[in-house]
């Protein structure tokens, strides 16, 4: 093993000489079996607490302009707070959603209620209690930032999942 | 003419510009057992399988984290600090997200604003005739999997509607993370594209500083390649 793993080191080493030996490195994977939890990456946040979700899952779900409905990665984003929300059952959730779209105020308020309630019914899908969850919508307020261009709509278009405390509810 | 990926591999380790599997490159190629220190178990990710990256393994400030963060950038916004080889997302109160990535090598670092116009699962990668002609090795496309350079997730860079060739994207090489070793795309750990991918939508501003504070130059970025 050692004298191979020399091999292959001078063989990279000597780069030009080495061209088509059988001892190439090569890091295709031999070990098949997939693992269900990768680790996620983030650092710095107790597990379990609010800063874990922010850092590790992400408390915001995005929408296309004048849509409610869940894309491929909105679906992924509530697919891991789902998990999250299922293994730590001690948090209850509130969704505020928002809108900044063509149509009235009274149009946005109703986008942004569907969102937050889009939000809501794929995390019950998912196997979070209803009971956890309130959802409201607050329609063309609280601009993230207040700009014509895709640059601003597109942060505002979106679901945020506050984590409260179901213990002192 | 495309090439299947083992060809792809041996035919980039035989030449001495690449490491393991990896884009052309100025990290230095690592021997293969260093290499292999720096990977997990294989992951899935909708359907094909990568290196996770061992995070033990990896320096503390290049990972994922919380940092305090004043900026007049909106929320939302990702702002690149090149020289200290930090991606930064902008959260409320005065705080940001903070990822480790590698940037360009000598030559290849651009700055100014661009925004991200489109993004991409597990992306095919297209070397540029630029790198292909500094590289003749490279294949012409590589579809998206396990030994592709840009990992399971791309981010393209555009500026007024014109494609400025870079991406933020994924990599095989995780220990290029907080290095200039690319041709002047942002690289990132897998996990944490996978993790950025989630947070910018379609018109996330983007923003590339040499460092933080710095003035920003929107100087025309060459189009040279990933």
């Amino acid at each position: 093993m050692n004298r191979f793993n020399r091999a292959a080191f001078l063989g990279m080493a000597l780069l030009l000489i080495a061209c088509s030996t059988s001892n190439k490195p090569d890091l295709t994977p031999t070990v098949p079996a997939p693992q269900a939890v990768p680790e996620t990456g983030g650092v710095g946040a107790v597990a379990g607490s609010e800063q874990d979700f922010m850092l590790n899952v992400g408390r915001r779900t995005f929408f296309a302009q004048g849509s409610a409905a869940v894309d491929d990665t909105a679906r992924v984003t509530i697919a891991k707070q789902a998990n999250w929300l299922n293994a730590n059952s001690q948090w209850q959730v509130k969704l505020q959603g928002f809108a900044d779209d063509p149509g009235s105020d009274a149009q946005q308020m109703s986008l942004s209620q569907k969102r937050a309630d889009a939000v809501r019914n794929e995390l019950i899908a998912q196997g979070v209690s209803a009971s956890r969850i309130r959802s409201k919508g607050y329609g063309h307020q609280r601009l993230v930032g207040d700009c014509a261009e895709i640059e601003c709509k597109a942060q505002n278009r979106r679901v945020i999942t506050n984590l409260q405390d179901g213990t002192q509810q | 003419m495309p090439i299947n990926r083992r060809d792809f591999l041996l035919g980039a380790s035989s030449t001495g510009f690449a490491t393991i599997g990896g884009t052309p490159s100025g990290a230095a190629p690592l021997p293969p057992k260093q290499a292999a220190a720096f990977f997990g178990p294989i992951v899935e990710d909708n359907g094909i399988q990568f290196r996770s990256t061992m995070f033990a393994k990896i320096d503390t400030k290049w990972r994922r984290q919380f940092v305090p963060y004043t900026s007049i950038e909106p929320q939302g916004t990702v702002v690149i600090d090149a020289t200290n080889h930090f991606l930064y997302v902008i959260f409320e109160n005065q705080t940001a997200l903070r990822y480790g990535v590698g940037v360009g090598r000598d030559g290849f670092r651009w700055y100014g604003r661009a925004r991200i116009d489109r993004k991409q699962l597990w992306p095919r990668w297209v070397p540029p005739p630029e790198m292909r002609a500094r590289h003749p090795d490279l294949p012409e496309y590589m579809d998206g999997g396990m030994n592709n350079p840009l990992g399971p997730r791309a981010m393209y860079l555009f500026r007024q509607g014109k494609d400025l060739g870079y991406r933020i994207h994924g990599t095989v090489e995780p220990w290029s993370i907080g290095t200039n070793a690319s041709s002047g795309c942002i690289r990132m750990f897998n996990e944490d594209a996978i993790d950025l991918y989630q947070r910018c939508p379609i018109g996330t501003r983007v923003l590339v500083l040499k460092v933080l504070g710095a003035p920003v130059m929107n100087e025309p970025a060459e189009v040279d390649g990933q």
